[in-house]
């Protein structure tokens, strides 16, 4: 009797809010497409589905349902029969996504770049932000408001636009930590 | 008309605003804290933004943030709903000041209403019948029990500048006056 062979997959959940016929559908969207990869952020939702390699697959047909994992930094859940790099590799992807810390807006309003129009962004990806640095402003109520990086460490994602509108606690920056590796 | 109206409350509340809003055909913006993410009236405005953390003088009766979600949302009107920033004139004058109609009475009533012995004094004055009570606060037990006597119980003893059910005592007889007086008082 032949096995099917079933895709596995490993997410980290930053939120437990998602049910499971929800993220069935969105693996199923994946099969259908013949995705990699999934990622979807929302305010505090995030959400990231990663197809294991083909090769490592055969050994682990027995699960019908996709093997999840909640937020861990090690996703040992994942079969460790194949012990073969790519489940490593995802280990240490999502190892490393955990470690990003993100900046969240403190208020609701307009997010600038830089503190004028036409000027320099504040910070760009790839800089090196300090504790307390300006990282951009939030106008409300015609008053720009600087906002300060909470933490050290190197400027991964920004994930707003010039102009864009914020509301409390939209994930602005994602930054590294200098102390994780 | 107004274009889009901004809803500064939640729950049943903000779900009976929302939908007169889509009888009459005004899209509508919901607010909510991070604890009512999901709540209904949330998912049925056309646009929702989030304005704080759960606790409700950080987001509902946080007048910037409300007045930045309705100024990103482009919106011509707040409607407050009840409670909330409904009674609070210095919100309405904020709204004045930032070109958003304050769907409710003008700053000025609002703080004529709000504190009772001069709401009283307004509406004696407009000749507006009204239930028998002192002209004016009460200020000593003694004065307390004088007006008591005059206007006869069951009477109510309310704080000036009470609201929402707080700093209301209802004295049924002369015995129970002297402490609804002082929890009142406080």
């Amino acid at each position: 009797m032949k096995e099917k062979k079933k895709p596995t997959t490993s997410a980290d959940l930053s939120v437990p809010e998602l049910d499971l016929p929800q993220l069935e559908q969105i693996l199923d969207f994946m099969a259908e497409h013949g995705l990699e990869e999934f990622e979807y952020c929302r305010g505090d939702l995030r959400i990231r589905l990663r197809k294991a390699s083909p090769n490592s697959s055969t050994h682990f047909q027995r699960s019908a349902a996709p093997e999840i994992i909640v937020a861990s930094p090690m996703p040992a859940a994942v079969p460790e029969e194949g012990a073969a790099p790519p489940p490593r590799a995802v280990a240490s992807e999502s190892g490393r996504t955990e470690d990003l810390h993100m900046v969240k807006s403190p208020i609701v309003g307009t997010y600038f770049e830089a503190p004028t129009p036409g000027a320099e962004p504040f910070v760009k990806v790839g800089d090196h932000a300090e504790v307390g640095q300006v990282l951009c402003i939030i106008e409300a109520m015609k008053l720009m408001n600087e906002i300060e990086s909470d933490v050290a460490g190197e400027i991964v994602r920004i994930l707003v636009q010039d102009g864009q509108p914020v509301e409390y606690g939209e994930p602005l920056f994602a930054l590294r930590s200098i102390r994780n590796n | 008309m107004f274009r889009k109206i901004l809803i500064a409350n939640r729950g049943e509340i903000a779900l009976r605003v929302i939908c007169a809003c889509k009888e009459l055909g005004i899209p509508t913006v919901a607010v909510y804290s991070e604890a009512d993410r999901n709540s209904l009236h949330v998912r049925f405005a056309d646009e929702a933004v989030c304005i704080g953390p759960p606790r409700s003088s950080d987001s509902y009766l946080n007048i910037p943030h409300v007045i930045s979600a309705a100024e990103i949302t482009n919106v011509d009107a707040i409607h407050p709903g009840y409670g909330f920033l409904s009674e609070n004139a210095n919100f309405a004058e904020v709204c004045e000041a930032s070109h958003i109609t304050f769907i409710g009475p003008q700053p000025e009533i609002l703080r004529m209403m709000g504190e009772k012995d001069r709401a009283r004094r307004e509406m004696a004055a407009a000749g507006v019948p009204i239930v028998p009570g002192t002209d004016g606060p009460v200020t000593d037990e003694k004065a307390a029990e004088n007006a008591a006597e005059e206007i006869g119980y069951p009477l109510i003893i309310k704080a000036v500048a009470g609201g929402g059910g707080r700093g209301m005592r209802v004295v049924r007889t002369p015995e129970e006056l002297l402490t609804a007086f002082q929890t009142a008082h406080n």
